[in-house]
């Protein structure tokens, strides 16, 4: 490994820790104390990705320079605003819970995958056909490059997907002064880290056994692991995906509607409309049961709305009107129901569940409708279910070869659904363990 | 009493299940890719010899020609859909031009250069892989602009091009 190369993993790992710095000051800000860390982190980027939409917006070219500029200014008032406004006391949830042989078995899996993303061991296809080559053109046209995009010939880039994993590449890449792959491909660990995270926080609050709760997380960590490595993740924009899904239904299964759930819930959609065009559709999914749940009970208000609802506006908004506006939605994206591709839709999903690098572990979703009626996995399997909705109504309505599109999709989008499955599991096998 | 001799065994069954995928992944990850048959483009990674020897190639072709000059990929004759994913390689060792498919006509006589793929001007599967007679195939000076270990570069005629 060059010196250069390994200068660009240092930058990763210091823009990771900026980010997260600046979503935790931008939420303490817009809350009551200090958020959780996977929620500071996703509010960072959707921050950036925002800020980056602005400066194209009023014509300032993505620089070094302007990047440099714009991001001390952002966490220069950020940091002065919250430092004097806010309590910096961490919330009591987020103390640090003494460390199990689980969570080391969690961080080798995560140590093991970054190993093969910097060795270029698992490339997803998609980083070089889509996300990184995006990026060149991002970082040479100085913003998102909307002429590239709406040229007819360039659809397979998939020129009406939201922008943000591209972006984070074209900002290290001007940072950086290269386009650096080891280190670009990097950015998959601390996302994966964050779904690690995440599923820790939501199974020390839904699986009461200490026991069960090492063994599930280092279960999920090695099985998404394994896949992640076999099915070359590194680099696509699935395991951000993922994330997004176990942050926002874990943030709607709190039940609550305090600043810290509503922003959790909050950054987790726009984050996930950020990152992929599915992401939408989850969005409009967290954002429509996390309004329901708290109007059943009638706990909704003005300002849980704002916060729950206004980080998804501020990034779809901008999305749909360049989209119309440049012609970049697709033709292909939805079709007509067609009920008699359903035998061959069915088997080449089962197929999909079934591919060697997954284990077998798809095939926990057959439990999803059943954790709908406990009342420990329910939200989050309720989100899983209207997710995996949404995945079959686009299999059975689209004008392409639904076979193929299933085979060459259907594996990677179970990586946002099956950690729901197995935390949901984890969840009812703690529940039957008594704890002293 | 079945309930807490199951627990612990359901965990560590599921442990040992997801422990031994892992390894078995990682054990793949670190096989040599292999050299025959060489894999095709579709199946290519960053790391495959061949992909490595047409992206350092490209890199010089990137650099070289003028910065948005419109590109066409014209690569030997491939199976199936491998023309396709070659293209996307070269867009993604390209990214100052505006890359095209020399398979497809609406799009190829745009170009003002093509970037040949183990194949050169004049080769018999020159014609063949464009689908169309030689009258169609855009006006190319026959000594390339570049010729590199992968491939070479030729540079459209202007004056022999029939239409925009």
């Amino acid at each position: 490994m060059t010196l250069p190369t390994l200068g660009c993993i240092l930058l990763v790992a210091l823009l990771t820790l900026l980010i997260w710095g600046l979503g935790r000051g931008l939420v303490q800000l817009a809350g009551d104390g200090a958020p959780s860390p996977v929620t500071a982190f996703l509010a960072g980027w959707v921050t950036i990705h925002i800020l980056l939409t602005s400066l194209q917006a009023v014509g300032i070219a993505w620089t070094r320079g302007s990047l440099l500029a714009s991001l001390i200014v952002l966490a220069g008032s950020i940091y002065g605003a919250s430092y004097r406004l806010c309590s910096s006391d961490p919330n009591p949830e987020d103390l640090p819970r003494p460390l199990g042989w689980g969570d080391a078995v969690a961080g080798l899996a995560l140590a093991g995958f970054a190993v093969t993303a910097v060795t270029l061991r698992s490339v997803h296809p998609d980083f070089i056909f889509h996300w990184g080559i995006k990026a060149k053109k991002f970082v040479l046209a100085g913003g998102v490059d909307f002429q590239y995009l709406a040229r007819p010939w360039n659809h397979y880039t998939h020129p009406d997907y939201p922008t943000l994993l591209s972006e984070i590449y074209a900002i290290t890449t001007l940072l950086a002064g290269r386009f650096s792959e080891p280190a670009l491909l990097l950015w998959a660990v601390p996302f994966f880290a964050g779904l690690l995270w995440i599923s820790r926080e939501w199974l020390a609050l839904r699986c009461p056994s200490p026991g069960v709760r090492q063994a599930g997380l280092a279960t999920l960590a090695l099985g998404i692991a394994a896949f992640a490595v076999g099915y070359l993740q590194a680099g696509g924009a699935d395991l951000l995906m993922a994330l997004a899904v176990v942050a926002g239904a874990a943030a709607l299964d709190r039940g609550r509607t305090d600043a810290r759930t509503d922003l959790a819930l909050g950054t987790a959609a726009a984050f996930a409309a950020a990152s992929k065009i599915e992401g939408v559709v989850l969005a409009g999914i967290l954002l429509s049961l996390g309004i329901l749940r708290p109007m059943l009970r009638r706990e909704l208000t003005v300002g849980t709305t704002i916060r729950r609802v206004l980080p998804t506006l501020l990034v779809v908004v901008p999305w749909f009107l360049r989209n119309r506006q440049h012609g970049l939605f697709q033709e292909t994206n939805l079709g007509s129901f067609a009920p008699n591709r359903l035998g061959a839709i069915g088997e080449a999903l089962l197929e999909s569940m079934a591919i060697p690098p997954w284990h077998g572990l798809p095939f926990l979703l057959v439990a999803l409708p059943a954790l709908l009626l406990l009342r420990r996995p329910r939200w989050i399997a309720a989100v899983a279910l209207l997710q995996l909705g949404f995945y079959l109504f686009v299999y059975v309505t689209t004008p392409v070869d639904p076979v193929f599109y299933v085979r060459s999709s259907f594996p990677r989008l179970l990586l946002h659904l099956v950690p729901i499955a197995m935390l949901g599991l984890v969840s009812v096998v703690g529940a039957t363990v008594r704890t002293r | 009493m079945l309930r807490r001799a199951a627990v612990p065994l359901i965990l560590v069954a599921a442990l040992a299940w997801t422990g031994w995928a892992f390894g078995t992944e990682l054990v793949k990850a670190w096989a040599p890719i292999p050299d025959k048959p060489a894999p095709l483009p579709q199946r290519w990674e960053p790391r495959t010899p061949a992909a490595r020897e047409l992206l350092s190639w490209l890199d010089e072709v990137d650099r070289t020609l003028p910065k948005g000059s419109p590109v066409a990929v014209a690569p030997r004759p491939l199976p199936g859909s491998e023309e396709f994913f070659l293209y996307l390689w070269v867009a993604y060792g390209l990214p100052r031009h505006d890359v095209v498919r020399a398979s497809q006509a609406w799009t190829w006589k745009r170009a003002d250069f093509v970037v040949t793929y183990r194949m050169r001007h004049g080769d018999p599967g020159w014609v063949k892989l464009l689908g169309r007679p030689p009258e169609d195939v855009l006006p190319l000076a026959p000594q390339p602009v570049l010729d590199g270990p992968v491939g070479a570069v030729y540079r459209v005629d202007p004056s022999g091009r029939s239409s925009p």
